[in-house]
């Protein structure tokens, strides 16, 4: 069965939503769909959703420290840490206590966590996952669905067991390794462009290129 | 669908960055440059002291205890700040509610409602009809004020992505008649635990 053979019909059961129709992914993928990009990429990209929320926590406790402190200086009870008091002194003679090393430590420690933040902050953040240009819907697959897709579409076309193929998908490649039967040939020219056009007739973007290896060591054959 | 503040996210990301990066900055170069400890001699100490005189001219006595106005502005902040922080983490994890949509029927000449309900019963039974689909899950998607909504696939491995492609096909096509609209459609293929561990050797293709 060829790429471009597969398709999907309604069944006897089909709900009144499903069309049978050959060409819909076609028809579909000529619309426009709304939000489509919007959403692509909001699938594909990290929402630091993780990050921000770790800071925020991060400086709820230090702010709630702060306040604890002034708030129990205030009514006369012992400090937790470091009085109120003591943190305003402190900071207004700082040139007297803050030595080269103390500020090259803490100084360092900050600035190599303010970096990390910023980089968050501007780094794109893409997921393991591929976005389809499929123009009426948005349609993001995990890249772990695309690397078990195209091993099922090789292990069919060249009738191998799966152990014997094994996928990753990275975000502009696909590397397929292949572990030949000892004594088997596999004809690789054809088998990367039939990967190939698998993968090309998913339509994925950015459009990753396949590349289709063979491991050194042969299995044992099983028959 | 939890709908995450990007832009917010990224934007206190950064905020926070910056002012540690010049926070450091400062600390190593107060302890090292002599101008900056010049500096700070000359014009931020002199403000401790005025500052003492803030507190004493506004000072309040609570329970017997000398506090001032100022420091209960101070606290006042601090809530604040605490407050937004807060704000900010619930955000993250903000719900929807299900929309209606409304829409005139051409035929009637009325106005049929349909419910966010309907769309959800009727797309997941579409896609559990698939083989390699193993659990759906429907939610509402609501961005730039548009309402949509968001199909979650499990499939097992080894499904064929470009069926599932032609499926969704095929069911927005029905959508789009049904509804007279271009409802936004969003769908996720995930592989989830359970396709792990399932093999499809049993699929005879």
């Amino acid at each position: 069965m060829s790429v471009q053979d597969s398709r999907q019909q309604g069944g006897p059961g089909s709900a009144s939503l499903a069309q049978s129709s050959s060409s819909a992914l076609e028809q579909v993928q000529e619309q426009k769909g709304p939000l489509v990009k919007l959403i692509g990429h909001r699938e594909t990209h990290s929402s630091r959703t993780v990050a921000a929320s770790l800071v925020a926590l991060a400086l709820i406790l230090l702010v709630a420290w702060v306040a604890t402190e002034l708030l129990l200086s205030t009514v006369g009870l012992a400090p937790l840490l470091l009085s109120s008091e003591t943190l305003f002194r402190a900071f207004f003679s700082a040139p007297q206590w803050l030595t080269p090393a103390l500020a090259g430590l803490i100084g360092g420690v900050l600035a190599l966590l303010g970096f990390i933040l910023l980089f968050l902050a501007c780094a794109p953040g893409t997921l393991r996952r591929h976005k389809s240009t499929t123009g009426r819907f948005a349609f993001v697959a995990d890249d772990k669905v695309i690397a078990s897709a195209m091993s099922a579409a090789i292990r069919r076309h060249a009738g191998l067991t799966e152990d014997q193929v094994v996928s990753r998908v990275s975000p502009r490649q696909v590397l397929v390794t292949i572990t030949p039967v000892s004594g088997h040939r596999l004809n690789l020219p054809e088998l990367t462009a039939y990967a190939q056009a698998t993968l090309d007739a998913y339509a994925l973007a950015p459009a990753p290129k396949v590349r289709v290896q063979l491991e050194k060591q042969g299995v044992v054959s099983n028959g | 669908m939890a709908k995450a503040p990007r832009a917010l996210n990224r934007f206190f990301l950064g905020a926070v960055g910056l002012i540690l990066i010049a926070l450091g900055a400062a600390s190593i170069a107060l302890a090292t440059l002599a101008q900056i400890q010049d500096f700070w001699r000359d014009y931020i100490a002199p403000v401790e002291g005025k500052l003492e005189e803030l507190f004493a001219s506004s000072a309040l006595t609570i329970r017997g205890e000398q506090t001032s106005l100022i420091t209960l502005l101070a606290l006042l902040l601090l809530v604040l700040i605490i407050g937004l922080l807060i704000w900010l983490i619930i955000k993250q994890v903000s719900g929807r509610t299900p929309e209606l949509l409304s829409q005139e029927d051409p035929v009637t000449a009325g106005s049929t409602t349909i419910t966010h309900r309907f769309i959800k019963q009727a797309l997941t039974e579409a896609f559990e009809q698939q083989d390699d689909v193993l659990a759906v899950s429907v939610s509402p998607l609501y961005l730039k004020k548009r309402s949509g909504v968001q199909v979650k696939l499990e499939v097992r491995r080894g499904a064929d992505i470009l069926r599932l492609q032609e499926k969704t096909a095929s069911i927005v096509q029905g959508l789009d008649i049904l509804l007279g609209q271009r409802l936004p459609l969003a769908v996720r293929v995930t592989g989830g635990l359970r396709s792990t561990f399932q093999k499809d050797s049993f699929r005879v293709r």
